[in-house]
């Protein structure tokens, strides 16, 4: 069996107090479009994070391209493009100075920088705002320049936390034509999403995830299987039976009383 | 107004909560208080000396002006957005059923607990300051105050009316008047230096020679002048009178939210929003300089994309305020008294507060954009040279400024004191950019990290700068070749302190924790 693009074992994270991953266990291989799927909280940004390089984990054991990322930190993010949930933009650049000094970040040689940065304004109808700051975009806008500039660089492995937020259904269309393009190429994705219709479709591998680790992982079938689901259940069906059966929500913070209480 | 105390609770909660959260309490709040008390009573000080050397008609201007400014001050706040709303005010206190006037008894009693407590202590420091520069008893800081007090408590009337009639009669040119009122009150400012275009300042019937008037007397413990308390008493009451009528308009419509979380506390939503707003601003003028991505080597794309932010973001006017600030203060100082040292203190601040300032500016604006070169791979080492760069080069543009303002009042030049001016901000922007490597500002909490940046970068650039110019000094300057040799080592030092900060900023981002 060949080597998984990114391969994540048994991985444990605690923030101060919460423990936001427990033993969660993933992998994708070349030309994959892997869904993570949980409840809010349930950690997959988190292990977003961690692949990309933004977050330090406790335990466990993270692979890309088949190298042990703790190994070498640094030249395996160059293959990689990454969206972020929420991402933060420098807003004092203009869209296409934006494109172009991520295009730097990545790699991308300087003589072919102009026309990629040109081709991707255009593949996503932000060419009239070439010229204008990222501050004057609107929030679908803002999605589709965080799309372009995880793609400038034609990675090989693609991680996108919750892309489709925000984007208009033509936009929508076309993020999902680009990816399943990618996907046909050898590119790994890597994809978090609350749209469950759309990682039915789009998918070839889905992982639950719930409370920090997985609940079921494979395709829609041997989801249904794990699930003890009937031939005709959607994913989202499947979903909720799986979510539910591992518990219920945790209980609330208690409340804080007073003016200047403290935790 | 049976809402105002718990508006009131609810802001000042809002504001101060969370910097008495974080893990030191109340600490850090304490610590920032205290830190700006030697900077309160050093301008007080100057300021008071200067005026000391006055005659009382120049004094009286002179106090009139600063009252101007605090006027001009207000009106320019009023002009933008004058009401001190939180972003979450706007969504759940705005659209509750709660009256105009009850918010804004609450806006004005927040405005005064917020400033008394964030900066009284720094500003009871300037005033006694003043009065010790002028070598007034002490105790005459009480009537002082109150004299203060009051003109603030109008200023902030004003505020709130201007800002109401702004938004309830949009054609009626309120931001015209209100411009040419902020105009007359600079025009008000004229006297104090000199020109008094052969009318007594004092006896002006303008609100600021009267407060100012009443002040001089607070000063000097004289009885009040009885018409200054007159036409003292009519502004106060005529700017009362149109409160209470604008106030009982509804006017939430209109208000954009202000403030970006509590005191101290970083709300990064709003930062951005209010980012967008300045680059909005500026937005015709600044993006004439466009960043160009496939030129240069990495270390000039990142010093360039550091340099654009700063241009674009609005930083840079921080950066010219408060340059400006230090030199307008330490020239006024110096003109008081032959010795130069007030001078030195002042633009040892001008060259090292703007930088401490980009610095902060840098986590609340930039901080969240690192993912990308994080992510990014390599390119994070570069990031934070281009980032020590570029502050490096502003701190050099702005001391050959002051270099140059020094140089045309004294006609003459101190190869120490030189020294010192390159050195201040060249040191400064090293501590900055290394600290920025470590220091976290998190959301949410009072962050001791950031008076951290204020304070390391600020006595780091004093230390360099006081050692380069003894060293400087100590070679002497009687032969050409002692000044070329001086010349030599202060740039030599100012490269070292570069090389060891860039040394120490690559190793340093190496380890670099995004989150
Ligand atoms: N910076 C942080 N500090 C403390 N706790 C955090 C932090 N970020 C996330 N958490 C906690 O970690 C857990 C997992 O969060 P994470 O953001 O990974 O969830 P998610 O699956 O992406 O949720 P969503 O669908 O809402 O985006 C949650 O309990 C969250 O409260
Ligand atoms: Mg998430």
């Amino acid at each position: 069996m060949p080597e998984p693009t990114v391969r994540i074992e048994n991985l444990w994270k605690a923030y101060d107090g919460t423990q936001a991953l427990q033993g969660l266990s993933l992998a994708a291989f070349e030309g994959e479009i892997v869904g993570l799927i949980g409840p809010n909280g349930a950690g997959k940004t988190t292990a977003i994070k961690i692949i990309v390089g933004l977050l330090q984990w406790d335990r466990g054991e993270v692979h890309v391209f088949g190298h042990n990322i703790l190994a070498d930190s640094i030249s395996y993010k160059e293959h990689i493009g990454y969206m972020p949930e929420a991402p933060a933009l420098p807003e004092y650049l203009t869209t296409s100075e934006f494109l172009g000094y991520v295009g730097r970040v990545r790699n991308v040689p300087k003589e072919q920088l102009p026309g990629r940065v040109s081709e991707m304004l255009r593949d996503f109808e932000l060419t009239g705002k070439a010229k204008e700051t990222v501050a004057t975009l609107s929030k679908g806008m803002r999605a589709k320049l965080a799309f372009a500039a995880a793609t400038i660089h034609k990675p090989q492995l693609l991680i996108l936390d919750e892309p489709l937020l925000g984007i208009d259904p033509a936009g929508q269309r076309l993020l999902k034509d680009r990816l399943v393009g990618m996907a046909k190429q050898g590119c790994s994705i890597l994809v978090s999403t609350h749209q469950l219709d759309t990682a039915e479709r789009l998918c070839t591998k889905v992982a639950v995830i719930h409370r920090g680790k997985n609940v079921a992982t494979g395709d829609l079938e041997s989801l249904r299987g794990q699930a003890h689901a009937g031939e005709h259940q959607t994913l989202e069906e499947i979903f909720l039976k799986l979510t539910e059966e591992a518990g219920q929500p945790e209980p609330d913070m208690p409340r804080r009383k007073g003016l200047f209480s403290r935790k | 107004m049976s809402n105002v105390p718990t508006l009131l609770t609810y802001k000042v909660k809002l504001f101060f909560a969370p910097s008495y959260r974080g893990k030191f309490g109340p600490l850090p709040l304490i610590a920032l208080m205290i830190l700006f008390v030697p900077s309160g009573a050093g301008v007080g000080f100057a300021f008071g000396a200067y005026m000391d050397t006055l005659g009382t008609e120049q004094l009286t201007a002179t106090l009139g002006a600063a009252l101007s400014a605090m006027l001009a001050f207000g009106f320019i706040f009023s002009l933008g957005v004058g009401i001190t709303a939180q972003p979450s005010e706007l969504d759940f206190l705005m659209t509750s059923p709660i009256k105009s006037r009850e918010y804004l008894v609450a806006d004005l009693l927040f405005q005064l607990t917020s400033i008394m407590l964030a900066g009284g202590i720094a500003m009871f420091a300037a005033l006694i300051g003043l009065l010790a520069g002028m070598g007034a008893p002490l105790v005459r800081a009480i009537p002082l105050v109150l004299v203060m007090a009051v003109y603030g408590l109008m200023i902030v009337l004003i505020i709130q009316s201007v800002t109401i009639a702004k938004i309830r009669y949009p054609n009626a040119r309120v931001r015209e008047l209100t411009l040419l009122l902020l105009l007359l009150s600079a025009v008000a400012m004229l006297p104090a230096l000199g020109a008094s275009f052969g009318v007594d300042f004092a006896t002006l019937p303008i609100p600021q020679a009267a407060f100012a008037v009443l002040a001089d007397s607070a000063i000097f413990g004289t009885s009040p002048d009885v018409s200054s308390l007159v036409v003292a008493g009519i502004y106060f009451a005529g700017i009362g009178a149109l409160w209470l009528r604008l106030s009982g308009m509804y006017f939430f419509y209109g208000i954009k939210p202000t403030l970006s979380g509590g005191f101290g506390q970083v709300d990064m939503g709003t930062k951005m929003a209010q980012q967008r707003r300045m680059i909005g601003l500026f937005g015709g003028l600044t993006d004439k300089i466009a960043l160009k991505t496939d030129v240069g080597g990495d270390l000039s794309l990142m010093t360039r994309l550091s340099l654009v932010r700063i241009w674009r973001d609005g930083s840079i006017v921080f950066v010219i305020l408060l340059l400006g600030l230090f030199i307008g203060i330490g020239l006024w100082g110096s003109s008081s008294s032959d010795e130069p040292a007030g001078m030195d203190y002042n633009t040892l601040q001008g060259a090292t507060w703007p930088i401490a300032i980009l610095a902060i500016n840098w986590c609340y604006y930039e901080r969240e954009n690192l993912w990308i070169p994080v992510v990014g791979g390599r390119s994070l080492v570069t990031y934070f040279r281009g980032l020590m760069t570029s502050l490096v080069l502003i701190g050099l543009v702005m001391s050959a400024f002051m270099i140059t303002i020094r140089a045309l009042i004294q006609m003459r030049v101190d190869m120490a004191e030189l020294a010192f001016m390159m050195l201040a901000p060249v040191g400064t922007s090293v501590f900055a950019a290394t600290l920025l490597t470590r220091v976290r500002v998190k959301p949410g909490a009072f962050s001791p990290g950031l008076l951290a940046v204020l304070f390391v970068t600020f006595t780091g650039g004093a230390g360099i700068a006081f050692s380069g110019s003894l060293m400087v000094g100590a070679i002497g300057s009687s032969t050409a070749v002692l000044v070329a040799a001086q010349v030599v080592v202060a740039v030599a030092f100012a490269i070292a302190i570069y090389y060891v900060g860039q040394v120490a900023v690559s190793s340093l981002s190496r380890t670099f924790k995004f989150q």
